[in-house]
């Protein structure tokens, strides 16, 4: 279970991985240790596990900095960090907002043509290209 | 909870796409027909698309591996062995509830390999044998596209006009012509119109996670409800455990395991499975007793072998216009058969089909696997504002030939629920395939600098995209070096049938889709016209 300790280790981890930039805000500013990881760990209950034993680690050796920590873990573990953390920052509204995404929107299909109409009747009028292939004997 | 099921004419294992078909068809004649799926119907509203968390879900819950998924249908598959690792759903409309939904024919020279190259193996039917049931099937399935293509013989009219070719097909499009390279509007299993009562897609560009809105013609949702409209009988959580046989040399049914965990027996008349390249010869492979020691219908020794998983490419080309590339159908935008045949200026045989597609959400941009180390820091911030909403994906998927050193077995230091040895692939992407590989990229390059990317980033062998497997159960006229013949009849067993992928000869270059349905359609109306000769 997710505690406040892991919280805070989780907003240490994270000015190293998701700082801010001149139109992003940082995740600490978004706090992506509360709500946002809550929802992410309600996404994927499998994360858990394996984010607690990589936040207990980094717990464990103070003589590492974030950025040195992270620079410790392997390919499997830095995905997991890297899923939790980017999980939370882009539920964000305001992160969502900042980079002008709008999520997976239904839209309504433009019935006027698929684009490249007159393209495609220039490849129509290509001499076929397949090889043809023998006749079958027998 | 009950006894055995009473005896059918027909028992099909899996209600993929093979096995809806094949059910579908004997319904329509009136032949019983009753399928077996280990998995569960996935309802509409339960897929992730609609929601916010959707990219996240996808990783999960809904990723296509199903050793990372470990849904309650899902067996492990040991992949330590292979290049490559596979990608299956378990479930009514198997793999199709998350495929992309690329619907490609073959070409011709996909069933003369050696004859034409010198590579792989013939088969034993050819293009215009397999015509009318791609057909059948585009209609059955619903299938947008554009005819015309010069890569291809001369077809009608799709069942429906194609998909929008979105702001970066069109960018493609336009270098293509200017390089006097070949490209198409994709030809996607999704609905450009109202189709058989399925709504047309709203481009929400999660198709790989099930459609929300019935769009994609996945088989759970364009193929069953007619099969059983038609008679068919589909049991789900129905888990088999192996093929029955008499001691005449028949199949009589299938030994399964309910949904309550109850041992429970199928009988039929003629067995047919459908339940993809690696559960159809695991299947086979577990269904060992003193007539078959080596596993059923395996008297060739092929069962498992010459298995081919579609090596791939991936390319992403940024450009400097917003294009809301994170929308529009994930299926392929356009496709080029440039490179698709064999040339003989290239240090490779055969050929690799290109589909252009849409780049997903944020979270797909932070987190996808180029051959550049995984960004943190600024360096994710710069990846994700290169990418969202700006970029285009060219996947190249080589074909990829049969090699008997590429095989399934069963590891029996691993077991599964029956004690019997967990499927293992052993995969070694081939020399050919590299070469192949290494040759596209640069030209896919090419492709994105033409259409004004102002930087590409690669995936070479993209080792997690395993959508193909194929080849277990190879067709042929030989029985000494195949499993199942021209009509998908097993050579060992008259009245069993093979119709899934494992089927393929070789693999062509496209996805496959189109002709595992094309296969399955035309042995099933072989069983009903030729009833007695089974």
């Amino acid at each position: 279970m997710v505690d406040s300790v892991h919280r805070e280790l989780i907003l240490a981890l994270a000015k190293e991985v998701l700082p801010g930039n001149d139109h992003q805000p940082a995740a600490i500013d978004v706090d992506i240790s509360g709500e946002p990881l809550d929802r992410v760990l309600s996404s994927r209950p499998d994360l858990e596990g394996r984010l607690l034993d990589i936040l207990e680690r980094f717990a464990a050796d103070e003589s590492l900095t974030a950025a040195g920590f992270v620079a410790t873990l392997d390919a499997q573990e830095l995905r997991v960090l890297m899923t939790v953390f980017c999980g939370a920052y882009f539920l964000v509204r305001e992160v969502r907002r900042a980079i002008a995404y709008t999520g997976q929107q239904a839209l309504t299909l433009d019935r006027g043509g698929f684009g490249g109409e007159e393209l495609a009747i220039k490849q129509m009028n290509l001499p076929k290209r397949y090889r043809k292939p023998p006749e079958r004997v027998g | 909870m009950g006894g055995d099921l009473s005896q059918t004419e027909v028992l099909v294992i899996g209600a993929g796409l093979s096995g809806a078909i094949a059910c579908q068809r004997l319904a329509r004649a009136g032949i019983g027909v009753t399928c077996l799926e280990q998995g569960e119907w996935n309802p509409r509203e339960s897929y992730p698309g609609d929601k916010p968390d959707f990219e996240l879900q996808a990783l999960g819950p809904w990723n296509a591996n199903p050793n990372i998924r470990r849904g309650k249908a899902d067996y492990p598959i040991l992949d330590d062995t292979s290049d490559i690792k596979p990608l299956l759903f378990n479930g009514v409309g198997g793999s199709t509830v998350m495929f992309s939904a690329h619907w490609m024919r073959f070409l011709p020279s996909d069933f003369f390999t050696y004859t034409l190259d010198g590579v792989g193996t013939d088969w034993p039917i050819d293009y215009h044998e397999l015509e009318p049931y791609y057909l059948q099937t585009e209609a059955d399935i619903g299938v947008s596209g554009l005819a015309g293509d010069p890569a291809y013989p001369d077809r009608p009219e799709y069942p429906m006009p194609p998909l929008p070719i979105q702001p970066w097909g069109e960018k493609v499009a336009e270098a293509h012509d200017r390089l006097g390279w070949h490209w198409w509007p994709g030809s996607n299993a999704i609905n450009s119109r109202l189709h058989q009562g399925r709504r047309p897609c709203v481009q929400r560009s999660t198709c790989r996670a099930g459609c929300n809105e019935g769009a994609k013609g996945q088989a759970d949702q364009s193929i069953w409800p007619s099969a059983i409209a038609a008679g068919a009988k589909l049991v789900t959580g129905a888990r088999v455990a192996r093929i029955l046989t008499n001691p005449q040399g028949r199949a009589e049914g299938a030994l399964f395991v309910d949904e309550f965990g109850v041992t429970r027996k199928a009988c039929a008349d003629i067995v047919v499975l459908a339940a993809h390249a690696i559960g159809t010869a695991r299947l086979l492979l577990k269904s060992v007793d003193a007539a078959w020691p080596d596993g059923l219908a395996n008297s060739s020794g092929v069962v498992g072998k010459n298995l081919m998983m579609h090596p791939m490419n991936r390319m992403v080309g940024f450009f400097d216009e917003p294009m809301s590339s994170w929308q529009g159908h994930w299926g392929q935008s356009i496709y080029s058969m440039e490179f698709a045949e064999t040339r003989a200026e290239h240090d490779f045989a055969r050929g690799a089909k290109w589909n252009l597609s849409p780049t997903g959400g944020p979270l797909n941009a932070a987190l996808y696997p180029l051959d550049d180390p995984q960004p943190f820091g600024v360096d994710l911030h710069d990846r994700v504002d290169k990418w969202l909403g700006r970029s285009a994906l060219w996947g190249m998927v080589a074909e990829d030939l049969p090699d008997s050193h590429n095989f399934l077995t069963l590891d029996s230091a691993h077991s599964d629920v029956d004690g019997d040895g967990l499927p293992r692939l052993h995969y070694e992407t081939s020399e050919n395939s590299k070469r192949m590989l290494s040759f596209m990229a640069k030209r896919a390059r090419e492709s994105f600098g033409a259409a004004g990317a102002y930087e590409v980033a690669e995936q070479t062998l993209a080792a997690e995209i395993g959508w193909h497997p194929l080849g277990t159960c190879r067709m042929g006229n030989d029985p000494r070096n195949s499993v199942v013949d021209k009509w998908n009849r097993c050579h060992d067993i008259p009245n069993l049938l093979i119709v899934d992928g494992s089927s393929f000869v070789t693999s062509s270059c496209v996805n496959p889709a189109a002709t595992i349905s094309a296969i399955a359609a035309r042995a099933v109306d072989r069983l009903i016209h030729c009833r007695s000769e089974y």
